[in-house]
C-alpha cells in the first residue's frame, strides 16, 4: 500500500469519485453552514440544575467528613466516634465528679478493645458476645467479679440476662494497667443506662496482687461462688453468692418453711 | 525515611500541583473559552459534520 | 471547520497519511491484545468452572485456581484491555493533533517488549511466582520490561503531542494525556511501596486498593471516555452537546479521582477517616459522571436509530450506559451501610465486570470497528460476524451483571445472619455461578467472532487486492457490490 492509501483506496461510491471526494467547493461547506446557525450545540451553557446539584454534593461531603472521620485521627478507627475525646495529658485538673472523669477516659479504652464485640452501644451480639447493658453481672454491687474477669479473661457458659453463652474472652492483665482497667470498667458501669459506681485502680490493684498467679481465664461457675464485693481469692463463698435475684427468689421459694425462716433470722442478725 | 519514601511523597505531592499547572495553562491559553471551535474538532473533510458514518449494517441499502 | 491547513486537498492528503502512518503500530497492538483477550477469555471459563465445579482440570497444579484466577486477571487487564487502549490512545491522539505517526518502529518495538514482558509474567503467574498482591501477581522479573514498554508508548504520545498542528485541544485529547501521565505514577507508586520496598503493616491494603481502583478509574476511563467522545459525534455527524460539560467532567474527574479507593478497606483496622475521605470521594464522583452521561445522551438524542446501522456506535453506545450503571454502582457499594451487605461477595465481581467489560471493552470493540477500516484501507469482510460479535457480547453481558449482582445481595444478607451456617451461603450462590459461566461461553462466542472477522479483513490486506463487501463509509452512498 502507497503512503495515500486512504485517498488512493479502491472504496468508490456510486458516483465513481474517491471517498469524502466532493465535486463543488460550497457543496462542502453547505453542511457546516448548515450547522453553524444552531447556537447551542457544542457550547450549551452548564445547565442551573447541575450547578445546584453540584453544590448539594459538596454539601453533603462536607456533613460526611465532619461526622465521620473520627476527628481525623491516626489512632480512631471508628467512624462513630463524632467528639474524639482530647489525649489524657491535655486534661488539666478538674472539679468533675470523679465517676465522670474516669469513665469519660474509659469510653477510648472500650471503643478500642470492648467494642469489637461488646458493640459501642453494649448490646453485644446475640448468641455470640453477652450484652453489657442491664447485665446483672456488671450492675452487681462490687466489681470483685468483673475485674478478675478483665485480668484473666472467661470461657465457659455463661448466663447473662437469661440467655446463654459459651464464648472466650481474653484477659488484659499484660495489655492495660490498673488505671485503664478501672476507668473502662467505670464507664461500662455507668452507660447506657448502667448505673453501678466508681471503679477504682486500688481495687484492681489489689485483685491483680491477689491472683498474680493465675494464668488460665476464670470459668463462670467458679466466679459465682466468689462474693460480688470486696474480698479476694480466699474468702469463703455463700452457697447463694452468684446468683441473679430471681433465681435467688426461685431457690428461696423451695426452701422449707422453717429452713427459710431461719436464714431470714440468720441474714437479721 | 528512606530516600525512596522522599521520592514518593515529592511524586504524590506533584500530581495535583502538576494537575492545576495544566488547568492554569489551559484556561491561559484559551482552551477553557472556544467551546465551539473545540467541539467541531473532530470532524474533517473526509467525515464532516451533519454527516453519519459507519453505516455499514444498512442491509437493506446494500441489497437494493 | 477547524485545522489551519488552508488547501483542502492538502488537508485530505494528510488525514490519509496519518490513517495509513498508524497501520503496522496500531495493527501490532490491536493483533496481540486480541490474541490476550481469546487467552483471557479461555482462562475466565476455566476460572468460571472451577467456581461451581472444583474437580474441573483439578490433576494440574498450574492451573489450580489460586493460579487460573490471576492469570485471566493479568491476561485482560495488561494484555489485551492495555494493549487496545494504547492502539486506540496512538490513533486517537495522531488523528486530533493531526500529525502522521512517528517512528512507527519505535512503537513496534514497545509493543514487542509489553508482549515479551506480560508472557513471561503470566507463565511465572502460573508456575507458581504471583506476588498475590490483586491487580499486581506479575512477578518482579517482568514488571520492569513492561514499565520500559510503557515509557517508550508515554515518551512518543508526548512528542506527539508536542508536534501537533492543531493547537486547540479535543476534551478526548485531555483524557488520554491525563491516563498517559497517570498511569505510570499509579503503576511505580504501587510496584515500589508493595513489591520492592515494601511498607508494612495495614498500609500495604491501602495501597493496593488505592493502585487497584486507580488503575480503573486513571487509565481505563480516561482511555474509554476520550474514545467515547471521539466516536459518538464522528458517527452520527453532529458535535458533543455541550463542550463546557465535558470539560467540568474532565476536570471533576482529575481532581476527585485520585482520593478513591480505600472504601473498599470500610469495617477494616483502617483510621476512620481515609475511609470515610475516600466514600465521600466516591460520591463526589457523581459530578463527572452525570455530567458525561447528560453530555452523552444529550448528543445522542434524535440519532438513537443510527444504532441500528452502526457497530461502532452500538458498542460505543453500550459501553456509556454501562459506564453510567456502572459508577452509579459504584457509588453505592461505596457507602458503609450497602457495602457491608455486598462487600465479599459476588455483587464486587459483576461490578468489576460492568466496568471493564461493559463499559471499557465494549469501547474499545466500537473504535476497533471504526479504526481497522481506515488504517488497514478494507471493510469488515463479514456483517453477520459483526451482528454475532455484538449480541454475543450484549447478550453475555447482561447475564453475566444482572444475576450476579442479585445473586451477591442475597450471598451478602445470608452471610451477615449468623443463623445461616457457612456452606448453606456457599450453596445459594451456585445457579448464579452456573449462570456465570454460561454468559461466558457467550462472551466467548463474540469474541472469536470478531477475531475470526478480523483475520478475515486481515487476510484480504496482505493477500491479493479484492473488492470490499461495503463501500459505504460515508454517509449514505449506495454500496458496492457485494462479494467477489
Amino acid at each position: 500500500m502507497s503512503e495515500h492509501a486512504m485517498s488512493d483506496s479502491p472504496n468508490k461510491n456510486a458516483s465513481g469519485l474517491d471517498r469524502g471526494e466532493v465535486t463543488d467547493v460550497s457543496d462542502l461547506h453547505a453542511a457546516v453552514l448548515r450547522e453553524r446557525p444552531d447556537p447551542i450545540e457544542g457550547r450549551e451553557p452548564l445547565n442551573l440544575w447541575m450547578v445546584v446539584f453540584v453544590a448539594a454534593l459538596l454539601f453533603w461531603a462536607g456533613t460526611y467528613l465532619t461526622h465521620y472521620s473520627g476527628g481525623f485521627r491516626a489512632d480512631e478507627f471508628s467512624e462513630r466516634q463524632i467528639n474524639p475525646l482530647p489525649p489524657p495529658s491535655e486534661s488539666g485538673p478538674s472539679t468533675e465528679d470523679p465517676t465522670t472523669k474516669s469513665a469519660k477516659e474509659g469510653m477510648a479504652v472500650f471503643l478500642a478493645q470492648c467494642s469489637p464485640c461488646h458493640q459501642a452501644d453494649g448490646n453485644g451480639v446475640s448468641g455470640q458476645f453477652p450484652p453489657l447493658a442491664g447485665s446483672e453481672w456488671v450492675l452487681a454491687e462490687g466489681p470483685n467479679r468483673i475485674i478478675r474477669i478483665v485480668l484473666n479473661g472467661l470461657s465457659g457458659p455463661i448466663q447473662v440476662k437469661g440467655s446463654d453463652y459459651n464464648g472466650v474472652m481474653n484477659g488484659f492483665r499484660d495489655s492495660m494497667d490498673d488505671k485503664q482497667i478501672a476507668n473502662v470498667l467505670t464507664y461500662i458501669r455507668n452507660s447506657w443506662g448502667n448505673k453501678a459506681g466508681l471503679v477504682t485502680p486500688a481495687e484492681v490493684a489489689t485483685l491483680r496482687a491477689a491472683t498474680k498467679d493465675r494464668t488460665e481465664a476464670w470459668v463462670p461457675a467458679d466466679l459465682l461462688k466468689l462474693p460480688v464485693s470486696g474480698g479476694d481469692a480466699s474468702a469463703a463463698a455463700p452457697a447463694s453468692g452468684g446468683l441473679s435475684p430471681e433465681a435467688l427468689k426461685e431457690a428461696l421459694k423451695k426452701l422449707p418453711p422453717d429452713e427459710l425462716k431461719a436464714l431470714l433470722q440468720g441474714l437479721g442478725n | 525515611m528512606s530516600p525512596i519514601g522522599i521520592l514518593l511523597l515529592f511524586g504524590a505531592m506533584a500530581v495535583p500541583v502538576v494537575a492545576l499547572a495544566c488547568l492554569r495553562w489551559a484556561a491561559k491559553n484559551g482552551q477553557l473559552q472556544n467551546g465551539d471551535r473545540g467541539a467541531l474538532l473532530p470532524f474533517d473533510l473526509e467525515e464532516p459534520l451533519d454527516k453519519a458514518t459507519d453505516q455499514i449494517l444498512n442491509r437493506k441499502s446494500a441489497k437494493s | 471547520m477547524p485545522g489551519e491547513l488552508a488547501d483542502e486537498g492538502q488537508r485530505r492528503a494528510m488525514l490519509a497519511e496519518i490513517d495509513s502512518s498508524c497501520r503496522a503500530p496500531v495493527l501490532f497492538f490491536v493483533i496481540s491484545g486480541l490474541a490476550w483477550l481469546l487467552l483471557g477469555t479461555l482462562l475466565a471459563l476455566v476460572t468460571s468452572i472451577k467456581l461451581h465445579s472444583p474437580g474441573f482440570l483439578a490433576g494440574w497444579d498450574f492451573l489450580t485456581f489460586g493460579r487460573v484466577r490471576p492469570a485471566h486477571l493479568n491476561a485482560v487487564i495488561y494484555g489485551f484491555a492495555s494493549q487496545t487502549g494504547i492502539a486506540v490512545t496512538i490513533w486517537l491522539m495522531c488523528r486530533l493533533c493531526r500529525v502522521p505517526l512517528i517512528s512507527g518502529g519505535l512503537i513496534i518495538l514497545a509493543a514487542i517488549f509489553w508482549n515479551v514482558g506480560l508472557t513471561i509474567g503470566l507463565i511465572g503467574i502460573l508456575a507458581g511466582d504471583s506476588t498475590a498482591i490483586e491487580w499486581l501477581e506479575l512477578p518482579g522479573y517482568s514488571t520492569p520490561i513492561l514499565f520500559f514498554s510503557y515509557a517508550l508508548v508515554a515518551v512518543w504520545s508526548i512528542i506527539t503531542f508536542r508536534l501537533r498542528r492543531e493547537s486547540h485541544l479535543y476534551v478526548s485529547q485531555w483524557y488520554l494525556l491525563g491516563a498517559i501521565l497517570w498511569f505510570p505514577w499509579l503503576y511505580a507508586t504501587a510496584q515500589i511501596m508493595l513489591i520492592l520496598e515494601p511498607v508494612r503493616g495495614t498500609v500495604q491494603a491501602a495501597i493496593n486498593w488505592w493502585f487497584a481502583h486507580n488503575v480503573l478509574g486513571l487509565w481505563f476511563t480516561p482511555i474509554g471516555l476520550a474514545a467515547i467522545y471521539y466516536f459518538i459525534p464522528k458517527v452520527i455527524g453532529r458535535p458533543i452537546h455541550s463542550y463546557y460539560l465535558s470539560v467540568l467532567g474532565f476536570w471533576s474527574l482529575a481532581l476527585f479521582y485520585n482520593w478513591n479507593g480505600l472504601h473498599h478497606l470500610i469495617g477494616g483496622p483502617m483510621p476512620a477517616w481515609m475511609i470515610t475521605v475516600s466514600v465521600v470521594a466516591s460520591v463526589m464522583m457523581l459530578i463527572p459522571v452525570i455530567t458525561v452521561a447528560i453530555n452523552h445522551h444529550f448528543t445522542m438524542v434524535g440519532h438513537f436509530g443510527k444504532l441500528r446501522y452502526s457497530p461502532t456506535l452500538r458498542f460505543v453506545v453500550v459501553g456509556a450506559l454501562c459506564y453510567t450503571a456502572t459508577s452509579l454502582q459504584g457509588v453505592a457499594n461505596s457507602l458503609r451501610s450497602y457495602s457491608e451487605i455486598v462487600h465479599f461477595t459476588h455483587h464486587t465481581i459483576a461490578h468489576a465486570h460492568l466496568g471493564l467489560y461493559g463499559f471499557f471493552t465494549m469501547v474499545m470493540f466500537g473504535s476497533l470497528y471504526y479504526i481497522i477500516p481506515r488504517i488497514s484501507g478494507r471493510e469488515w469482510p463479514s456483517l453477520g460476524l459483526i451482528s454475532i460479535h455484538f449480541w454475543g457480547c450484549f447478550l453475555g453481558l447482561v447475564l453475566y451483571v444482572v444475576p450476579l449482582s442479585y445473586g451477591g445481595i442475597l450471598q451478602g444478607l445470608a452471610m451477615n445472619d449468623a443463623t445461616v451456617p457457612f456452606m448453606k451461603v456457599v450453596e445459594g450462590t451456585l445457579p448464579w455461578l452456573k449462570l456465570r459461566t454460561f454468559a461466558g461461553l457467550l462472551m466467548a462466542l463474540g469474541h472469536v467472532a470478531f477475531v475470526g472477522n478480523l483475520v478475515w479483513l486481515l487476510a484480504r490486506v496482505f493477500g491479493p487486492y479484492r473488492k470490499p463487501v461495503v463501500a459505504i463509509l460515508s454517509g449514505t452512498e449506495t454500496p458496492a457490490i457485494a462479494g467477489k
